[in-house]
């Protein structure tokens, strides 16, 4: 089974929202601060709950978020 | 360093110090003859019916005094103040993870408690063995839940 490695545009679609901070995005979907910093880090894959309320956040599609890194797939 | 990491920190100090100080004042009144200690179950139910009480107002007092201190450093640095109330997705998988670590690691201790009396140690190294695998156990939790909120989860 191969492990994908899911990377986002979090940090570049907060700064093409009006430079939104991390505390502002974490408040508009619920979540604490440090949880924006992770996924934008890559250290936390969200629940797909989540990725919806960051889609909304964003007006975006979850696939214009998320995608997979496809050089990043590695054997489990 | 997040508010998660650093109530963690506090937690296995808080840990270390209370179980320490309450074990030495223990066997000092052991080594005085102040305890009773010939029903060894009766002695170890008293002193842990004791500590439990004790442990819970002591950590409560703790983590007052941490978020004051906490909240007054923060407001010093013009710092936004932490969302200690916020439980979210992420706070609880970690929860869950250290959770089922921790009892893996307090079980383990348990087992060692069970052979300590296969090899006929005596009553006092069962209950001393489930007292440290405790406080290990504390230990092992709050360090994996720095390391899920620093490496990611």
């Amino acid at each position: 089974m191969k492990k994908l490695i899911i990377n986002n545009n979090v940090r570049r679609l907060r700064f093409e929202n009006d430079e939104m901070t991390q505390k502002e995005l974490s408040v508009k979907v619920g979540v604490s601060r440090q949880t924006i910093v992770a996924i934008e880090k890559g250290q936390y894959s969200p629940t797909l709950d989540l990725c919806f309320k960051l889609a909304l956040a964003f007006d975006k599609q979850i696939s214009e978020i998320f995608y997979i890194e496809t050089e990043g797939i590695k054997d489990e | 360093m997040s508010y998660n990491e650093k109530k963690s920190i506090t937690n296995i100090v808080s840990s270390i110090i209370i179980t320490g100080v309450y074990a030495i004042i223990i066997y000092q009144k052991y080594l005085n003859g102040s305890i009773d200690a010939t029903n060894v179950f009766k002695f170890w139910a008293i002193i842990i019916l004791i500590f439990i009480p004790i442990s819970i107002i002591a950590r409560i007092i703790i983590m007052i005094i941490f978020s004051i201190i906490n909240a007054v450093v923060q407001t010093a640095k013009g710092e936004d103040l932490d969302e200690a109330d916020l439980v979210d997705e992420r706070d609880k998988l970690i929860e869950l993870k250290v959770t089922k670590a921790s009892l893996i690691v307090f079980s383990l201790g348990f087992v060692l408690a069970l052979v300590t009396q296969a090899f006929n140690m005596s009553n006092h190294m069962f209950f001393i063995t489930l007292m440290l695998a405790g406080v290990i156990t504390e230990i092992v939790s709050e360090t994996m839940t720095i390391m899920y909120y620093r490496k990611g989860v």
